[in-house]
């Protein structure tokens, strides 16, 4: 019998003196999960749609662990985990996985997101985002199967979040008007879930719609004059500090921000900073996709030999050889970076700074996309 | 306290009174303290954004462990977890019971596979059936048993057989 066992560890388990709990920290991070906290939709049609629906809820559930939830899906498969540990890159047509598959999309690839049912791949004629179009959409599954969208957005800035299988976009309401209908898309349906105007002149930039960024319910929508969050579940429309004439950078209910003499991370729940650098240095901050961690980089200090990464939780601080602007995110919040000469893909822990390679495989001519990064100019 | 509309004062309560118990358990599993605050603080704040999933007050804290245990998982799945916890030191808890019998069961859990250790933790220590589990783990009963019948062979050569009989461990790996 194993009583004796279960006396050991209880008696060990006995003398520990756990420290006090942090509510407050429980409570703030709770709310931002509440907020972010989805299922993905299920819809019935094609099998090819099924296969896509299976890896949205695959990659909801491994990567903010919705852990309370039946018995049943909880395994995760391979190409998923890959997704989620190494994410992916493009070169010219192809798109490499993770696991070291790789498809081809028939057109040069611009952007590569991520969201929670795979790779959404926005790709045209050429590999810039400053044309004016064509700039098709198409998704690809941590497996690799694809299906093009039916979609065409041209030269504007769509957004994703790697917990949701929806891409977001701003549609102009009516001709030469100061209105803008904030469209949510769902990838796995290739259906229109939520469209909501907003007000306000967009001149600031470039591009045929103010740019926008995702994160849980909330899309931010860079006017001219602010920044408004649209929840797009409810179609509510708030104002935000974020100032204006701007894309913030969010992620899990953090963004940056900066004032005179810093440069800041803050959680939007409470308004507290949770990380400051002086920007004496220039500093660059790019958030992992959950938020947790914050990749650091002091611009006119940086030859490229390395950079920090901060645990915006804890507050360590993990410093990655490497040229900062050559990694990006995973999905599940590891740094990865694509060296072709090598035909390696590194693949760094943000918490330790421990980095492992595997092989790239397919095609690699053309321009390099790292999954994750906008590349919007 | 109400499943449905929570107030933050009583998810404060509900906090203090599980706390202790997750923190135990998630230090047994992880052996490491910080990450076992870490594990706890983590896996407390799903469970207030998923309240409405709790179906009655008192089924709460068996909730909270289940998505502790899960998201314990989803941690060991993740390629770089044993190259960034390797085999650690000599737990820093202090001890007023037999010395040369009370580390050993750290040092032996620690020669276990993560998944391979929670799963001795929830059966050994929180009494969980493999079913519970199973479902806790999101892995199947037939792993569940395959990974006791193994932990138990590995801990059995590092407690000895009055700690873990031998005849519990069946042949092909099987053991409910």
């Amino acid at each position: 019998m194993t009583e004796r066992l279960s006396t050991l560890l209880r008696d060990e388990a006995a003398d520990l003196l756990p420290p006090p709990p942090p509510t407050a920290d429980i409570l703030g991070t709770g709310r931002r999960l509440r907020r972010r906290r989805r299922t993905a939709q299920v819809v019935g049609g094609s099998a090819l749609a099924a296969v896509l629906v299976v890896g949205a809820v695959f990659a909801t559930t491994s990567l903010h662990d919705d852990a309370a939830g039946g018995g049943e899906g909880k395994g995760i498969d391979p190409a998923t985990a890959a997704y989620l540990d190494h994410g992916a890159f493009a070169t010219g047509t192809t798109v490499h996985l993770g696991d070291g598959g790789n498809v081809d999309v028939g057109e040069k690839v611009k952007v590569v997101y991520y969201t929670s049912a795979g790779l959404l791949v926005r790709s045209g004629d050429t590999p810039w985002t400053d044309d004016p179009g064509p700039s098709h959409y198409s998704l690809v599954a941590p497996d690799g199967t694809t299906t093009r969208l039916d979609l065409d957005l041209g030269d504007r800035v769509p957004a994703t979040d790697p917990d949701q299988p929806v891409v977001a976009y701003a549609d102009a309401a009516g001709p030469g008007s100061d209105s803008w209908d904030i469209v949510v898309r769902d990838v796995t349906t290739d259906r229109e879930v939520s469209r909501t105007t907003v007000q306000g002149s967009f001149t600031w930039g470039g591009w045929e719609a103010p740019p926008v960024e995702l994160d849980g319910d909330l899309v931010y929508v860079g006017l001219d004059a602010e920044t408004p969050a649209v929840d797009w579940r409810t179609g509510t429309v708030t104002s935000t500090s974020l100032g204006s004439s701007t894309v913030p950078e969010v992620a899990g209910g953090h963004v940056v921000t900066s004032t005179k003499s810093t440069v800041e991370v803050v959680d939007l729940a409470t308004g507290r900073s949770v990380y400051s650098t002086p920007n004496d240095g220039y500093p660059y901050i790019s958030l992992s996709p959950d938020g947790r961690y914050a990749k650091v980089v002091q611009q006119d200090e940086s030859e490229g030999d390395s950079f920090d990464v901060v645990d915006l939780r804890s507050g360590d601080t993990t410093t990655i050889d490497g040229a900062s602007w050559d990694f990006g995110w995973s999905p599940a919040g590891n740094l990865v970076s694509v060296d072709l000469k090598a035909g390696e893909l590194s693949t760094c822990t943000a918490g330790g700074g421990d980095c492992s390679t595997s092989p790239v495989s397919g095609p690699v001519k053309g321009e390099l996309k790292l999954a994750g990064i906008s590349y919007e100019s | 306290m109400t499943t449905r509309r929570l107030t933050d004062e009583e998810f404060s309560e509900f906090v203090h009174a599980v706390w202790p118990g997750l923190y135990r358990t998630a230090y047994l599993m992880l052996g490491e303290h910080q990450l076992a605050e870490d594990l706890v603080q983590t896996a407390l704040a799903k469970t207030y954004a998923s309240w409405r999933q709790v179906k009655e007050p008192a089924a709460a804290p068996a909730y909270a462990r289940v998505v502790l245990a899960n998201t314990a998982a989803s941690w060991f799945r993740r390629r770089s977890w044993r190259n960034e916890h390797p085999t650690e030191v000599l737990p820093d808890a202090g001890s007023e019971h037999d010395p040369s019998t009370r580390p050993a069961v750290v040092d032996a859990l620690r020669t276990l596979a993560p998944r391979q250790r929670a799963v001795v933790v929830l059966r050994y220590y929180d009494d969980l059936s493999v079913r519970e589990v199973a479902h806790a783990l999101g892995i199947s009963e037939g792993t569940v048993k395959s990974q006791t019948s193994d932990a138990l062979a590995r801990l059995r050569t590092q407690l000895g057989e009055a700690v873990v009989p031998a005849h519990l461990i069946s042949p092909g790996g099987s053991r409910d």
